[in-house]
């Protein structure tokens, strides 16, 4: 798979689960995997490069946010253990989702197929040979590390708006800076993609960096329509074809980040950041767009008022939804802070008593933060009635290598150090008649059954 | 010398890797229990909210709590509710309001003790004791008195003029005032706000005023504020204040009257059910700011009054 370029791949069900054995810490093979051939040599020209080229580089470059540079044999060969290591536990490419429960057709999927997984393994198995050099694919093409996500998609942007600049301390109390700018917009329009980008050195300071469509009242209070959200490690949204996401023409963009000086993760600067900039870039659908489907983003909390993680202790939230028409869930992305490891969406039908999950991770991190997007084919539909449920998971022992304290009780709060306990769902607001079309149309597709419900 | 071949790395690195993995994987997985409704008669949660460094070298730890009670909750300092160590003890409320409440108290560890941990244990009834720590600790739990991004800071405040204070730890009032049980106290905070707003935003056309809240904070009996007629009490129809209309999780006190602009005093009549030593808070706040509310740890600053109640 080819994160930059494959914006949807097929899926990779039903291959091959590998079995990561220890065996006995003896010396060489150590990891193994199902599927290696011991017979066949593995090498990085003729194998291991294409890999690493399309997986890896995109952030193990120069300048780039990964701590070391992945671009060729020299750089790649040192750390082959920890690669191996890395793809075999699923931690890299950081894209937690668990592979064998739920649906498994997103788009922007990171995860490694099994079989190059499998192909890592054995390299470094077998001594992690350079090979024929004349086999080498060509270098991976870098583009700037500052560029947007779906240029090679949707070519540049139609709508940069950029926040205010501000100087962010190398450390202290968590900062929230609201402030407004003019939305660039004359006409209602639809969006295609959007993204948000701390520029530079800001991309692990910035926690958060919500925008909103805003109408300011004679009376001073904001009336208020989510733009998009973004949470550090956010590739971007993308909203599926026939559907309008509507960009309010007239209205403010109202900023809303979050910074945590010093910084999160292994790319933390841990120094002052002058003049914090956080972009975001709209891709428009052109004027002559029509859909009669509307979606929106939207926050759905998880009782989060009574989210109390003792010292040294654990605790899950769960919250439940329904709607008064049918909807389709475009994405998935739960929020939570450092304590936060785990989270879940499942749909309950009353009509037949069944319980459907649809995504689990569960290994969740606060330094990625992926709106987990579903193809539109295999998007989850909630007839009316269904109940979306969602649950998280916290673990605040010491156990848990994000923790900063695991003496303190923990409750929900806006700093990185309380938690949160709330998801970003985008829904597909969907009328009875092209609801039934829909499930016709899987139906049709897909007489065996699987439809959900 | 003998250069080290490569296969001879990698089986090094490998089994280094691979120790530190199987001691993951052996690690206890936490279990993962669906909690159950809460009952009534729960325990109050201490908070550690977080730490302040000093320019002497103290430290100042802000201490909230939540009481998951719909009522209010009484713990009498002592044995159930104390500061270890007993030198620092002495701030920590006796009531505890329905809600969650940010930096109601804070310790300041003099430099002389850096280093040390405090403990601040609290049992509500029969309940488990909770404690939580507080030191100069985890960098994500580290304050500063710095302006937020729209400019708030935190008032200054006072009881008596030539003694100010600011923040969670705020200020205590030297002087005692005495009254007797069932007579009016007319008490009076003063505050001024420093925030500087940039006048083109929205929000901040107009100065903001702050807001001041009243509560009991130690004693043996009721305390009832009333309004003065110099500073009518806020209602829970007011949304100016953003906190009030997007933090349902905190409980604003019923005593509680707006300084215009944020800069004058603000009066409230107290009256008291027992005789006893009584410890008043007044907190003063800026939460109409956008860049300011409980939960942020910012912007806010506590006044504490002792009262002598007799007979």
């Amino acid at each position: 798979m080819n994160i930059l370029q494959n914006w949807h791949k097929n899926p990779y069900l039903g291959v091959g689960i590998t079995v990561i054995t220890f065996i006995g810490l003896q010396a060489g093979t150590v990891i193994a995997a199902e599927s290696e051939d011991a017979a066949e040599p593995i090498t990085y020209s003729g194998h291991v490069a294409k890999i690493i080229n399309e997986n890896c580089v995109v952030c193990h470059r120069e300048g780039g946010i990964g701590p070391m540079q992945l671009t060729n044999f020299e750089q790649v060969r040192p750390w082959a253990p920890l690669i191996q290591l890395k793809v075999a536990s699923r931690e890299m490419p950081p894209y937690a989702y668990d592979h064998d429960i739920g649906l498994q057709d997103l788009q922007a999927d990171w995860r490694l197929a099994q079989d190059d997984i499998d192909t890592i393994v054995a390299w470094v198995n077998q001594g992690s040979a350079l090979g024929d050099v004349e086999q080498l694919p060509p270098p991976p093409v870098l583009r700037d590390v500052d560029e947007w996500n779906f240029v090679a998609q949707f070519g540049q942007p139609d709508l940069v708006l950029a926040s205010n600049p501000i100087d962010i301390p190398a450390n202290g109390n968590d900062l929230w800076d609201k402030h407004f700018i003019d939305g660039g917009l004359t006409e209602n329009r639809c969006i295609k993609a959007l993204q948000v980008k701390p520029r530079g050195d800001a991309k692990s300071v910035v926690h958060h960096a919500n925008t909103y469509f805003a109408e300011i009242t004679e009376g001073g209070s904001v009336d208020r329509k989510p733009v998009t959200e973004y949470a550090m490690g956010k590739w971007g949204e993308v909203v599926p074809e026939g559907v309008c996401r509507t960009a309010f023409a007239g209205s403010k963009i109202q900023w809303d980040i979050h910074m945590y000086p010093g910084g999160l993760g292994g790319a933390a600067p841990n120094a002052i950041i002058e003049d914090n900039v956080v972009e975001l870039g709209i891709w428009l659908h052109p004027k002559s767009y029509e859909a009669t489907i509307i979606q929106d983003l939207k926050t759905y909390q998880l009782d989060q008022g009574n989210l109390f993680i003792p010292p040294h202790g654990t605790a899950m939230t769960q919250g439940f939804h329904s709607f008064d028409h049918p909807v389709r869930i475009d994405s998935f992305q739960p929020h939570g802070h450092l304590r936060m490891n785990a989270a879940s969406l499942e749909i309950f039908y009353p009509t037949t008593g069944k319980t459907e999950v649809i995504s689990m991770i569960s290994n969740w991190s606060a330094t990625w933060h992926h709106s987990h997007l579903y193809d539109t084919d295999i998007a989850p539909l909630l007839p009316v009635g269904a109940i979306l449920i969602t649950k998280q998971w916290y673990d605040n022992t010491a156990a848990n290598p994000n923790n900063p304290d695991p003496r303190q009780w923990v409750g929900w709060g806006q700093r990185t150090s309380d938690e949160m306990s709330h998801s970003w769902i985008a829904i597909s607001h969907l009328d009875d008649e092209t609801y039934q079309e829909i499930v016709e149309q899987r139906e049709s597709e897909n007489p065996s059954g699987q439809a959900s419900d | 010398m003998r250069p080290v071949r490569p296969i001879v790395i990698t089986t090094v690195l490998t089994l280094l890797l691979n120790l530190v993995l199987a001691a993951s994987a052996g690690a206890q997985q936490p279990q993962r229990f669906l909690r159950p409704p809460p009952p009534a008669g729960l325990a109050v949660i201490p908070f550690m909210e977080g730490w302040y460094g000093n320019e002497d070298g103290s430290v100042t730890v802000s201490f909230g709590y939540h009481n998951r009670n719909e009522k209010y909750v009484t713990v009498e300092m002592g044995e159930s509710n104390r500061i270890e160590p007993p030198q620092l003890d002495g701030m920590q409320p006796e009531i505890y309001f329905p809600g969650r409440h940010t930096g109601v108290f804070a310790v300041t560890i003099p430099a002389s003790l850096d280093g040390e941990t405090i403990w601040w244990h609290i049992k509500t009834g029969n309940s488990e004791e909770f404690k939580v720590p507080g030191e100069r600790g985890s960098i994500a739990y580290e304050l500063d008195r710095n302006p937020r991004p729209q400019g708030s800071v935190q008032p200054v405040i006072w009881f008596e003029e030539g003694n100010r204070g600011s923040g969670p730890e705020g200020v205590l009032s030297t002087n005692t005032k005495t009254v007797a049980v069932g007579s009016e106290l007319i008490m009076e905070v003063g505050s001024e706000d420093s925030s500087v707003r940039d006048p083109s935003n929205p929000l901040f056309a107009k100065p903001l005023d702050t807001r001041v809240m009243w509560y009991k904070h130690q004693g043996p009996g009721e305390v009832k504020f009333t309004e003065h007629a110099s500073a009518p009490f806020m209602t829970t129809e007011d949304v100016s204040f953003q906190g009030e209309a997007s933090l349902r999780l905190m409980s604003p006190a019923p005593a509680r009257m707006a300084i215009p602009t944020g800069n004058g005093s603000a009066k409230v009549i107290a009256t008291f059910s027992e005789p006893g030593e009584y410890l008043i808070r007044a907190r003063v706040d800026n939460w109409a700011a956008s860049d300011s509310d409980g939960l942020d740890q910012c912007c806010w600053s506590n006044a504490y009054q002792r009262v002598h109640v007799t007979q």
